[in-house]
């Protein structure tokens, strides 16, 4: 069973046609959200690290090697069963600050372009191997596939042409999808669910090998079974023992290729952003591995039984199988599986490598000049595009200059060991803070040369130099097994001139820097720095030389956005955030060397203050765990942290150039303003008066400041004592205490204490004047009967009329001094408050002379409060005849009442003339009135008050209610609500 | 950034004793499944340690 060139490429063009409809309806919403961001497909995507290798190559080393063909999968899947090793703490990094590839990592955890650009050309050189592996297994299965007719031309098609043709279908998608997203930020929904497509057929098709293998060639799983234990061939097969040196170095390729390899790299991270996701790869992806690797060893055990390795390679078992079956189901499905595994890895390597050489070789190089760039997206789109086409058509060179020398597992073998000289620094950079770029560039080049001459050269060119010709005479093991102690060897040096090196050269403090943020234990304590800007909205003008305005306008913006600032943010610490988010997000577009370069020049640090507290602070509270001593310690701050939080007395700190580091929950009873708001921010940006009181209060010499008065609003006095304490470090400490209530109630006490020692006063005058005023009156009453005289006579009514005066006042001025002293035996009864109400209502009405206005007693008539009727009577008479005479005849008076709690609030309003606020402290005080001379005694209000105080209660006045000519007063009563009994109970 | 000592141990465990587990899985009397009954075991205690993490703990 063969096929035509154009059936050939028909499957071809129908796969990678699906390819293009999975990735377009992705990308346009077609297929749903769900789908597209699922974990399921985040996890199926990273299936790209099974290429050609994975569809193929390990059934060869199945039929090599036994069992042995286990640490292929084994090795990529120890990588996510210890993903909280190595893959968290990397996806930590790469998250936050938006690096996409192992050359944005190492560049920015050595903060060197020069890292960049040798990881990137040590990366082209190992991963063309890789590519030409893919389409070699492309290649070599269209030559099978049509039974060698098309690699004797048949048609003018060669296989090699066919394969020539595939590679660029795979560059167009590639293109139209790889590169759609310049941004390492968004995820290429696309492209994951592309890929994660091409896994479920490449596993489908691989399981449905499997099974043709076990029904078709053994006729079931017992009968391969039975025919396996009676096989010696086979049962010699499994247990074929690779040396424990070698299974340790396949073990070692396989674990650190499949990190470093730019495909796998470019999907675990750039393509996700979410640890939980990494979570569910972590036993997920062993088992997609598990579930890949379960047909192996039947199409090996097929190919043993049928004798299929004689007439071909046994890399291609699942092909020459569906020959040899003459089954166009099976061969279909194995040339499937190796198109959905080749090309998959073949665009997401490419891809990924695009995105290195265009960050790490051309952009530092200058070549592209950014800020005279219209678009620079759209340059970067274009540029990496071409580099695309360029490395996809690089390896098809690769591939033809191999010229089918080496098998698949060769070739896996020289990509997997060229990539493993970078796992020093990958794991140098979460681990071990004291590397250095010296040491890193000294060790990755060292390895790669030993890797160069002892692995490249002689696998690839068949030319073997002197030097290791030498060292296979010393090493041990032939063929495949010294390839792997050369292996071994390259990493070895590589290892040892990385560690000497790192230890012996200088770190640079920038280094430094980046390496505690790297490091697991990360001790980087920010710093306060200075920046060249008082607001957000300058970042635009700074950026503008290097971006180019509309770049640097939409990259502001894009940070601004993300950080939820506005525009006008001022808070120097809000600007030093926007700052690293802009240098993280140009990271993730240009690559961490030139946003670096780029945030430098343009944003440079003024100066530097101590440790940013907030930014410490914030970065502490957003960790989950923390182990051991660490623990403890993070435990002991939450604790110290809450005790000064819930203080009862404000306190804040600022720093010496006045950035406000802490402001606890009591500062934000008393000031109003939250503690989102000023952390972060100059005292100088305080709203008033708390910027005036603070920062004379800092200026000053003085410690403390023991009465300090503020109005936050109208009516709103306020007052706080201050107290202050300089640090080692210059911050200053203020406990700020709210003193409010204690100088009300000694403001009470002074009142309580006047209105006393008016009341003694009041009793003495009165009983003094008292009796030679009855005398006056009698003797008066007596001359206006006693004498005829019509002039004495009237005098005499004159003189009666002036006694019942002063009568009245001494009548006051008693009620007035007895008021106080009935506190103690007065005894309170429940009292109607409505019909208390009216009967004031109905004594006030009796006066004909006053001025007519309109009451309304609008309390419920079902509220009882505790008190004595009389006096309360007193109390309503005195109100209402003061709102009455405040009122011009058109005036209205509202009685209300209402319930909170157990208390009865009464509003007596007015729309009077009002009291001014100047006045409105006295009238409370006795002899204190507004009337015209003789028409007030000025008790009435003072009466009402030590009432009121007598009853349990108290008297607040408010005013004006209202603005115009008529503002109008509401005195506000508050009783003890009461009720009669149960046996009044309604 | 936290650090799973769990981890650290069952990696240290895995190199320990790959040299005994690979003597017992490759053994001339062994069944071909016991690798995936080895490999079904790592996958389900995988799961089971991560089930009850936080979701991001970076």
């Amino acid at each position: 069973m063969s096929f035509s060139a154009a059936q050939v490429l028909l499957l071809v063009a129908l796969f990678l046609a699906g390819l293009f409809a999975v990735a377009t309806l992705a990308d346009r919403g077609l297929i749903s959200r769900r789908i597209s961001h699922h974990p399921a497909t985040y996890i199926l995507s990273l299936g790209i690290f099974a290429g050609g290798m994975a569809s193929n190559g390990v059934i060869e080393l199945a039929h090599r090697y036994g069992y042995n063909f286990f640490v292929y999968y084994a090795g990529f899947s120890l990588l996510f069963v210890f993903s909280g090793l190595l893959l968290l703490p990397l996806l930590r990094l790469s998250r936050v600050y938006q690096l996409a590839s192992l050359a944005d990592l190492l560049t920015f955890r050595f903060r060197s372009a020069r890292v960049g650009a040798a990881v990137t050309v040590a990366m082209a050189i190992a991963l063309m191997p890789m590519l030409a592996l893919q389409i070699q297994a492309l290649g070599d299965s269209i030559q099978i596939l049509s039974n060698g007719t098309l690699a004797n031309g048949n048609g003018g098609v060669t296989h090699r042409s066919a394969a020539l043709a595939t590679c660029l279908v795979m560059t167009v998608f590639a293109m139209l999808f790889g590169a759609r997203n310049i941004s390492a930020q968004e995820r290429n929904a696309g492209l994951v669910t592309a890929m994660a497509f091409a896994s479920l057929v490449k596993l489908a098709a691989m399981l449905g090998l499997g099974l043709i293998a076990v029904f078709a060639v053994f006729g079931g799983l017992p009968e391969m079974q039975q025919w396996l234990e009676n096989s010696a061939e086979a049962q010699a097969l499994l247990v074929q023992h690779l040396p424990v040196e070698n299974a340790h170095a396949f073990l070692l390729l396989f674990f650190a290729g499949g990190l470093c390899m730019p495909h796998v790299f470019h999907m675990l991270f750039a393509e996700n952003t979410e640890s939980r996701d990494l979570r569910g790869a972590s036993w997920s992806v062993p088992l997609y591995l598990m579930l890949l690797s379960l047909p192996v060893l039947p199409l090996a055990w097929a190919g043993l039984r049928l004798e299929l390795g004689d007439s071909g390679r046994l890399e291609y078992a699942g092909l020459l199988l569906g020959q040899y079956l003459d089954s166009p189901l099976a061969s279909i499905l194995a040339f499937l599986a190796t198109l959905a595994a080749a090309s998959a890895a073949t665009v997401v390597a490419t891809l990924a490598l695009a995105n290195m050489c265009v960050n790490h070789l051309i952009l530092p190089s200058r070549l592209l000049n950014l800020s005279q760039d219209s678009d620079i997206y759209r340059h970067l789109r274009w540029l990496r595009r071409a580099l695309i086409a360029v490395l996809i058509i690089g390896g098809y060179f690769s591939y033809l200059g191999l010229d089918g020398r080496q098998n698949l597992m060769g070739l896996a073998y020289l990509a997997f060991s060229g990539t493993l000289h970078f796992i020093p620094g990958l794991i140098a950079t979460p681990y071990w803070p004291a590397a250095n770029r010296s040491g890193f560039l000294a060790g990755l080049w060292s390895g790669l040369a030993v890797w160069f001459v002892a692995v490249l050269l002689p696998v690839t060119s068949g030319y073997t130099p002197e030097l290791a010709q030498l060292l296979s005479a010393i090493l041990p093991g032939s063929g495949n097994n010294a390839w792997a102690f050369a292996s071994m060897l390259a990493l070895s040096v590589n290892v040892t001139v990385f560690i000497v090196v790192s230890l012996l050269a200088p770190t640079s403090e920038e280094e430094r820097v980046a390496a505690e943020v790297c490091s697991m234990d990360d001790l980087n304590r920010p710093v306060r720095q200075l920046l060249p800007m008082d607001n957000a909205g300058e970042f635009v003008d700074l950026l503008r030389p290097a971006l180019g305005e509309r770049t640097a306008q939409a990259e502001v913006q894009r940070a601004l956005d993300e950080l939820q600032f506005t525009g006008d943010e001022a808070r120097p610490y809000a600007l030093r955030r926007l700052r690293r988010r802009i240098e993280a997000n140009l990271s993730g577009l240009l690559g961490p060397a030139v946003a670096h370069n780029i945030i430098e020049r343009c944003i440079p640090i003024q100066a530097s203050g101590n440790e940013d507290i907030t930014m410490i602070e914030r970065f502490l509270d957003t960790q989950v765990q923390f182990t051991g001593l660490a623990a403890d310690l993070d435990s002991l701050r939450r604790r110290y942290r809450e005790t000064l939080d819930t203080l009862p007395v404000g306190l804040c700190s600022m720093g010496a150039d006045g950035e406000m580091l802490m402001w606890n929950r009591c500062m934000v009873d008393i000031t109003g303003v939250t503690a989102a708001d000023v952390l972060g921010s100059r005292v100088e940006t305080l709203v008033e008066p708390w910027r005036k009181l603070l920062t004379e209060f800092r200026a000053s010499e003085s410690d403390t400041l023991l009465r300090a008065e503020i109005n936050t609003g109208e009516n709103n006095q306020r007052w706080v004592s201050l107290h202050k304490s300089l640090t080692a470090e210059g911050d200053t400490m203020l406990l700020v205490e709210d003193i409010t209530d204690f100088e009300r109630m000694e403001e009470e006490l002074l009142h309580n204490e006047r209105l006393a020692s008016i009341g003694r006063l009041s009793a003495g005058v009165a009983h003094e004047i008292g009796n030679p005023v009855t005398a006056i009156a009698c003797l008066a009453q007596n001359l206006e009967y006693a004498e005829d005289c019509e002039e004495i006579g009237t005098t005499a009514q004159d003189i009666l009329r002036q006694t019942a005066r002063v009568s009245r006042i001494v009548d006051s001025l008693v009620n007035f001094s007895h008021a106080g002293s009935q506190s103690e035996n007065l005894e309170l009864k429940p009292c109607n408050l409505a019909d208390c109400v009216d009967e004031a209502i109905h004594l006030l009405s009796l006066d004909r002379e006053a001025p007519p206005v309109q009451y309304e007693n609008r309390c419920d008539r079902e509220v009882v409060v505790l008190a004595d009727s009389q006096l309360l009577l007193q109390v309503f008479v005195n109100l209402l005849g003061n709102a009455r005479d405040a009122c011009n005849s058109e005036g209205l008076v509202q009685v209300r009442s209402y319930e909170s709690g157990e208390r009865v609030l009464i509003d007596v309003e007015d729309n009077g003339h009002g009291i001014p606020t100047a006045l409105q402290s006295q009238v409370f005080e006795p002899f204190f009135t507004t009337k015209d001379p003789g028409a007030g005694t000025g008790l009435g209000l003072a009466l009402v008050y030590s009432i009121m105080d007598d009853l349990g209660g108290s008297v607040h006045l408010t005013s004006p209610l209202q603005t115009g000519p008529n503002p109008g007063t509401r005195f506000t009563l508050e009783l003890g609500s009461a009720s009669y009994g149960e046996v009044f109970a309604v | 950034m936290y650090i799973n000592r769990m981890l650290v141990l069952a990696l240290l465990l895995t190199l320990i004793c790959y040299p005994v587990l690979k003597d017992w899985l490759s053994n001339e009397y062994s069944a071909w499944y016991r690798y995936y009954f080895l490999w079904s075991c790592v996958i389900l205690i995988t799961w089971w340690s991560n089930r009850s993490r936080h979701t991001d703990e970076l």
